[in-house]
């Protein structure tokens, strides 16, 4: 560890179901809604996270600590993070929802743009069957669609 | 695992989204894709739709910023009168380009003037006596006194107004919209031929917001108008 203890001071996250993260305080607070309980001085520990589980914590700190890593080159991030976003989708669905709810805005763009890219050049069947959504338009309504869809985008 | 994705929140798939360069195919997944994909389209580009298809555009992207219509070969009148009407907050309307083809050129400002005049977008609809428009692009048309002045008195919220080889336009036209467009920032006079010379000088002084002219083709005096912090080339 090259930082000193002054600069390390440790803060303790809850998980939903209850497991405790212990994380140096100038990492966590790349999470904005951490940051501000921090500013607030009411970052008591733990500090429950109710809209994230354990295993999703543990990614999202992860990917916080290499963030806060003044050393790492953004090439050295970036391949990082291409391998970072190599997950299955429940683990990116979940990442999302976390990256939304403690305001981290670079883990949000980055596993957008991973959901983007899974999307892009899909035909609409395709992209139903990957997020299994049920195609709630009528027949009659997607030819319309369709139709309106030469004007509006060519 | 992948049905969870239904409960993204939408300000989620509207960041995946803005992604994507084409949303043609988003937008025929489900009811909630095709409205947050219509959220993000700000501007269209119109050829030749039916009215139908217009109106349905319309009322389809809520958040339209920006119609362009100079390479439409439909109705334009009815065209103009639609979006007129459509309660858009738009921001630039493109009406009008130069070109070769007369016919073009013809259809173009016969409408154009209409939309200044015409009182079925303006004087019997109440609710719609104030068109929301910032940019006009005019540029080569045959609009008028008569035509500005109606842009003048429901267009009070424009800030950009193109006049480019706009002949049929005088001093009075011009004096009628600075005056009246209190946000007017940039006016484009070039080859307005009708317009006097002397008016950039009265148009500066009295309309603080502006920010930069283009005169119909000399400056009277160059230092009056650098000394209200104005641009012109």
């Amino acid at each position: 560890m090259s930082l000193s203890p002054s600069t390390s001071k440790m803060l303790s996250l809850k998980s939903s179901d209850g497991k405790v993260l212990e994380v140096e305080e100038h990492v966590a607070v790349l999470c904005e809604t951490i940051k501000s309980l921090v500013e607030d001085g009411c970052a008591d520990s733990p500090i429950p996270l109710a809209n994230v589980d354990g295993a999703t914590l543990g990614n999202v700190m992860e990917w916080c600590k290499k963030h806060a890593d003044q050393k790492a080159s953004a090439d050295d991030l970036e391949d990082w993070d291409a391998e970072f976003v190599e997950r299955d989708q429940g683990e990116l669905y979940h990442l999302i929802m976390a990256a939304n709810y403690l305001n981290i805005k670079g883990l949000l763009d980055l596993i957008c743009q991973k959901v983007a890219d899974m999307i892009k050049g899909k035909h609409p069947e395709k992209i139903r069957e990957i997020f299994n959504i049920e195609n709630d338009f009528t027949p009659e309504q997607q030819e319309q669609i369709r139709k309106d869809n030469s004007w509006a985008f060519e | 695992m992948a049905d969870t994705y239904k409960v993204l929140p939408q300000d989620c798939w509207k960041l995946i989204f803005s992604r994507l360069d084409i949303l043609e195919d988003v937008s025929l997944v489900c009811k909630e894709f095709y409205s947050i994909s219509n959220s993000l389209i700000h501007s269209i580009e119109l050829y030749e739709p039916t009215v139908q298809a217009l109106c349905r555009l319309l009322k389809r992207f809520p958040d339209l910023k920006e119609i362009d219509l100079r390479l439409f070969h439909g109705d334009l009148d009815l065209a103009l009168t639609k979006i007129a009407r459509s309660g858009l907050n738009l921001e630039a309307l493109y009406v009008s380009f130069q070109s070769e083809v007369s016919l073009e050129i013809v259809l173009q400002p016969r409408s154009l003037r209409e939309l200044g005049r015409d009182a079925k977008i303006f004087g019997t609809h109440s609710e719609l006596s104030e068109l929301k428009l910032e940019l006009l692009e005019a540029r080569g048309t045959m609009i008028d006194d008569e035509g500005l002045a109606m842009i003048a008195k429901r267009c009070s919220g424009l800030q950009y107004l193109n006049l480019n080889d706009c002949s049929e336009v005088t001093t009075r036209g011009v004096k009628e919209v600075v005056e009246k467009c209190t946000k007017l920032k940039e006016i484009n006079l070039y080859k307005c031929c009708n317009v006097g010379a002397d008016i950039l000088v009265s148009m500066v002084c009295s309309r603080p917001s502006m920010r930069r002219t283009i005169p119909c083709h000399f400056v009277p005096n160059k230092d009056q108008i650098l000394h209200h912090g104005v641009l012109w080339f």
